[in-house]
C-alpha cells in the first residue's frame, strides 16, 4: 500500500531528473577531459567521429561503417547523433563523449538502487563515483563505447532483478539495447537467452516466470533479427559484420600513434593515391585528405575514381598489426581476384597496387 | 420505488448543442475544401514534392504519437500510487444507485445479466436496476420474464436514431439514484464494483464526476482474435488510461461501467444520440466543463466479439464515432483550454485524431515498406533522405516493438501469462484495426448514424472470484 503523499513522490521525480542531469554533465567533463587533444583520443571516439561525419554528410560509407564489423557495434553512433545538431562539424567526437555520457547519466539510477538493495548508503552518490571513475578509465581507452552496454546493462539489472513482473519484463528492453552497443553486450544477451529459454521448459517454472522470460526473450532475439537485417540490407550479406569481426582484444595504439605511422607510409609513395579499407579509414582520414587519398569499407572493383590517374596503393594491416582489428577482413586471395598486386610488405603493412585499367 | 423526473422532450431535447447530428458543419467544410484543393493540385503540379512533403509530415506526426502512448504508459505506471479509497465503515448508508442497461435484440444474454446483476455485493433496496427496452423488440422483452423487486423494464419508444444512447437519455427519466452506472448486456461486473465506485467518488473532489472500470473478457481464450482483443484492451485500461487521468486529459470513455454522479451528468446534457460511440463524445464533454474522470480499480468482464466479421463491424463504428466525436469537439475545440492550458488542447488532438490517423495511414506504410522488398526501393529511398530515413525506421522498429511490448506487459500485468507469446502476432491484428477504421471512414460519410450492432452470445455463468465461465472455458487459465 503506497503511503508516501502525491507531493513527496513528485519531489522525488524532480529529484531524480536533477541527479540524471548533474550526472550527464560529470561524465561528460570526465569524458571530455580523457580525451582532450588529438593526441589522448581514443580509436573508437576517431572511428565514431568518422562515421557521424559520414552519416551527416550522407555518404554512404557511414552507412556501411555502422554496421559493417561486431567491433563497432551500431548505438554508441545513433545515439550520438541526438547532439550532432549541438556541435561543430569539427567536434563529431564530442557528440559521440556527449551520448556515451548521456546513457550512463541514465544508468546512475538503476545502480543506486542496485547498491540501495545491497544496503550500501548514499547509493545515488556512490553511483555517480563509480561510474565516473569508469568513465575515466574505461573512457580512456579504445573500448569506450562499452560505456554504453554498461549503462544498458545496469538498468537490465536493476530491472531484472525488481519485485515486479512487469518491470523484469521491462529488462529485456535494455538487454536488446545492450546487444546493439557493443560485442560483450551480443554475448551477455545470448547468455540470457539460453538462460531463459532453459527457464522456459523447465517443469514447475510458474507461468509469470515463463512469461517474463518470453517478454525478455523476444527483446533480445528482436534486437538481434533488426541488426541482422540491417546488416544484410546495408551490406548486402547477413553475416558481414561477424565475418568482419576480429576478436583480437589488445589494448589498440591512441590516434597519435596511427597518425604517425600513417605519415611515414605516406611519404614512401609521395605520387600514389592512397587506399585504406575497413574503418581504420577513418584513422587515416587526415593523412588520406591531406594526400587526396581514399577510404571504403569494403573493398571491390572500382573503388577508386576512373578520373584519377595516380596509381593506387593499397595499405592493409597486417595480422600481427593492432589496427587489423578495425581493417577489413578479407578471404586469402581476395586482392588478387581484384587486381591487387603485392607492392612489398613490412612489420605492419601490406602494399598492394594494381593497374588503372584494374579499376575499370 | 421510482420517480418520474420531468421528461426531456423525446430525442433532441436536452441533448448538447453541438452534437454528431451534423457529421461536418458549414464551417468545416468551408476549411476543408480548399485544402483539399490545394492538395490535389500541388499533386498535379509537382507531385514527387507533394509526397515528400507528406510523408515527412506523417512520420513527425508518428513520432510525436510514438512518444505520447510512451509518455502515458509512464504516468499509469506511477498513476496506481495515488489511487485512494474511502473507508467502507465511513461511508454509513450507502447512496442510491442505478445501474442502466439499455438493450435491444439480447434475448439470449438477459438471464445471465439479471442472475448476475442480482448477485452484485450492494444493498437491495438501495439499487435500481433498470432495463432499457425497445418497444419493438418482443423477443427481449419477453426474454425477460419475471425479475427481482429492485428491477424495471423501461420501455424505449421507437424513434430515429435507433442507438443506445438515445435508449440511455430515455431512461434517465426513470433515474432516481445519486450515482448510475451504465452496463451493457454480456457484461459481468465485479460484484463490488459499485461499493468501490462509492468509496471513490468519497475520496474524491465534487469535480470528479465520472469513475471508469476496467473492461476485459471473459471469454478471451475463444480463438486468436478473442486473445488479442483481451491484450488490447489489457493495454488500453490498464496501461494507457490511468496515464491519460494523470495528465489530465480528456478521457474517452468505455461506453459501458462508467459510472456517474447523476446530478452532473443533467448538467452536461447526458449522451448524444447521435454519436455511434457517445461514451467518447461525453468524456470530452466532463473535460471541457471543467469536470474530471478517473479509473475505477475494478473490472467489468465482457464478452468478446469473437467472429472476425462482427469485430469488423464493430470496429468500424468505434472509428466512425471516433471520428464524428472529433468533428464535433473540433468546431468548438477552443472550449478545450479550459484554464489556458495548451495540454488539453493538445490530449484532445492526439488521442482522438492520432488515432484515427495512424489507423488510417497504417496500410499506406505497410505496402510501402512491402514495395521496398519487392524492388520498389530506388523510388522509396527518394523519398527518405537519411535524416528522415532513420527517423522513419526508429518509428517502424522502436515504435512498432515498444506497441509489442506494452500488449505483452499488459498481458503480464493482468496475469494472463499464457496470452503474452500471443502478442507477438499482434501486427495482424493491427491489419483487421485498419480494415475496420477505412470501414468506418466510408460509413461515416453514407451511413453517419447507423449502429452496427454487435451480437452477444453471453450465456455466461459467473464462478468463483468474479469469473465467468461458458462451457468449455476454463475460468482461470
Amino acid at each position: 500500500m503506497n503511503t508516501q503523499p502525491p507531493a513527496e513522490r513528485k519531489t522525488g521525480a524532480f529529484a531524480s531528473a536533477l541527479w540524471i542531469a548533474a550526472a550527464f554533465v560529470v561524465f561528460s567533463l570526465v569524458l571530455w577531459f580523457v580525451h582532450r587533444g588529438p593526441q589522448q583520443e581514443d580509436l573508437q571516439f576517431v572511428v565514431r567521429a568518422g562515421i557521424l561525419r559520414d552519416l551527416v554528410a550522407e555518404d554512404s560509407l557511414g552507412r556501411q561503417a555502422l554496421v559493417s564489423s561486431l567491433v563497432v557495434m551500431p548505438m554508441p553512433t545513433l545515439v550520438a547523433l541526438l547532439f550532432v545538431p549541438f556541435v561543430s562539424p569539427h567536434a563529431y567526437g564530442l557528440a559521440y563523449l556527449y551520448g556515451l555520457a548521456m546513457l550512463l547519466a541514465f544508468g546512475i539510477l538503476p545502480l543506486a538502487a542496485l547498491l540501495r538493495r545491497m544496503r550500501i548508503p548514499a547509493s545515488r552518490a556512490v553511483s555517480l563515483v563509480i561510474l565516473s571513475v569508469l568513465a575515466a578509465t574505461v573512457g580512456a581507452t579504445s573500448f569506450s563505447d562499452a560505456l554504453a552496454c554498461i549503462a544498458f546493462l545496469l538498468m537490465a539489472l536493476a530491472l531484472d532483478t525488481d519485485k515486479r513482473p512487469m518491470l523484469r519484463g521491462l529488462a529485456g528492453a535494455c538487454y536488446g539495447f545492450a546487444l546493439f552497443s557493443h560485442p560483450a553486450g551480443i554475448a551477455i544477451s545470448l547468455l540470457r537467452l539460453l538462460f531463459l529459454a532453459r527457464h522456459s521448459i523447465l517443469p514447475g517454472s510458474s507461468g509469470e516466470r515463463r512469461a517474463v522470460a518470453w517478454i525478455q526473450g523476444s527483446c533480445i532475439v528482436y534486437a538481434a533479427l533488426i541488426y541482422i537485417f540491417l546488416v544484410w540490407m546495408i551490406m548486402g550479406s547477413a553475416s558481414y559484420s561477424v565475418r568482419q569481426t576480429n576478436p583480437d582484444m589488445r589494448i589498440l595504439l591512441r590516434r597519435d600513434n596511427v597518425q604517425h605511422i600513417l605519415q611515414g607510409v605516406a611519404a614512401a609513395y609521395p605520387e600514389s593515391a592512397m587506399v585504406v579499407n575497413g574503418h581504420w579509414g577513418y584513422l587515416a582520414e587526415d593523412v588520406l585528405n591531406s594526400r587526396g587519398g581514399y577510404r571504403f569499407i569494403h573493398i571491390h572493383h572500382g573503388n577508386v575514381p576512373r578520373w584519377d590517374s595516380r596509381p593506387v596503393v593499397l595499405v592493409v594491416p597486417k595480422k600481427t598489426n593492432k589496427l587489423s582489428v578495425f581493417a577489413e577482413r578479407t578471404t586469402p586471395g581476395l586482392y588478387a581476384r581484384l587486381g591487387y598486386l603485392l607492392l612489398r610488405e613490412d612489420a605492419d603493412f601490406s602494399y598492394y597496387t594494381t593497374s588503372r585499367e584494374g579499376n575499370k | 420505488m421510482s420517480r418520474m423526473k420531468n421528461v426531456p422532450e423525446w430525442v433532441t431535447s436536452g441533448i448538447p448543442d453541438n452534437n454528431a447530428a451534423t457529421v461536418l458543419s458549414w464551417g468545416q467544410i468551408a476549411a476543408f475544401l480548399p485544402v483539399l484543393a490545394t492538395l490535389v493540385i500541388l499533386l498535379v503540379v509537382s507531385p514527387l514534392t507533394t509526397l515528400f512533403i507528406l510523408n515527412l509530415v506523417a512520420i513527425i506526426f508518428y513520432l510525436i504519437f510514438a512518444h505520447y502512448k510512451l509518455v502515458l504508459e509512464i504516468f499509469s505506471a506511477a498513476a496506481e500510487e495515488d489511487v485512494v479509497y474511502a473507508d467502507e465503515r465511513s461511508i454509513g448508508r450507502w447512496p442510491r444507485y442505478t445501474i442502466m442497461v439499455p438493450l435491444y435484440r439480447e434475448e439470449s444474454a438477459v438471464p445471465g445479466l439479471v442472475s448476475h446483476l442480482s448477485r452484485m455485493d450492494y444493498p437491495a433496496d438501495r439499487l435500481q436496476i433498470l432495463l432499457l427496452v425497445e418497444a419493438d423488440d418482443h423477443t427481449t422483452r419477453k426474454a425477460i420474464g419475471n425479475l427481482p423487486p429492485n428491477f424495471e423494464v423501461v420501455e424505449v419508444p421507437v424513434a430515429q436514431p435507433r442507438t443506445k444512447p438515445k435508449a440511455c437519455n430515455y431512461g434517465m427519466a426513470y433515474a432516481d439514484g445519486e450515482y448510475l452506472v451504465i452496463f451493457d448486456a454480456e457484461d459481468r461486473p465485479d460484484t463490488d464494483q459499485l461499493k468501490k465506485a462509492v468509496r471513490l467518488f468519497a475520496a474524491s473532489g465534487d469535480d470528479v464526476v465520472c469513475l471508469q472500470a476496467r473492461l476485459n473478457f471473459y471469454n478471451r481464450n475463444r480463438n486468436f482474435l478473442t486473445k488479442l482483443f483481451a491484450a488490447e484492451y489489457s493495454a488500453w485500461f490498464d496501461l494507457c488510461l490511468p496515464g491519460m487521468v494523470r495528465v489530465d486529459a480528456p478521457i474517452p470513455l468505455g461506453g459501458t461501467s462508467n459510472h456517474f454522479r447523476i446530478e452532473a451528468l443533467d448538467e452536461i446534457g447526458c449522451w448524444d444520440p447521435f454519436n455511434v460511440t457517445e461514451d467518447c463524445d461525453l468524456g470530452i464533454r466532463i473535460h471541457v466543463r471543467g469536470y474530471r474522470t478517473r479509473c475505477l480499480d475494478s473490472t467489468t468482464w465482457e464478452e468478446a466479439t469473437f467472429r472476425v466479421g462482427p469485430w469488423i463491424r464493430q470496429r468500424s463504428r468505434w472509428i466512425k464515432g471516433y471520428l464524428q466525436t472529433y468533428l464535433v469537439h473540433l468546431r468548438h475545440h477552443m472550449l478545450l483550454l479550459r484554464n489556458g492550458r495548451l495540454s488539453r488542447l493538445l490530449h484532445f488532438h492526439l488521442v482522438f485524431g492520432a488515432t484515427v490517423f495512424c489507423l488510417l495511414a497504417n496500410p499506406i506504410y505497410w505496402l510501402l515498406t512491402a514495395g521496398w522488398f519487392l524492388g520498389f526501393s530506388e523510388f522509396l529511398n527518394g523519398m527518405y533522405p537519411l535524416w528522415l530515413l532513420i527517423p522513419a525506421m526508429t518509428c517502424l522498429v522502436l515504435g512498432n516493438a515498444a506497441l509489442i511490448l506494452s500488449a505483452m506487459l499488459a498481458c503480464l500485468n493482468r496475469g494472463y501469462y499464457h496470452l503474452v507469446p500471443y502478442c507477438l502476432l499482434i501486427p495482424f491484428y493491427w491489419i483487421l484495426m485498419s480494415i475496420g477504421a477505412w470501414k468506418g471512414v466510408l460509413q461515416l460519410i453514407t451511413r453517419p448514424f447507423f449502429w452496427e450492432k454487435t451480437p452477444h452470445d453471453a450465456k455466461g455463468k459467473l464462478v468463483a472470484g468474479g469469473t465467468v465461465t461458458t462451457a468449455g472455458e476454463d475460468p482461470n487459465p
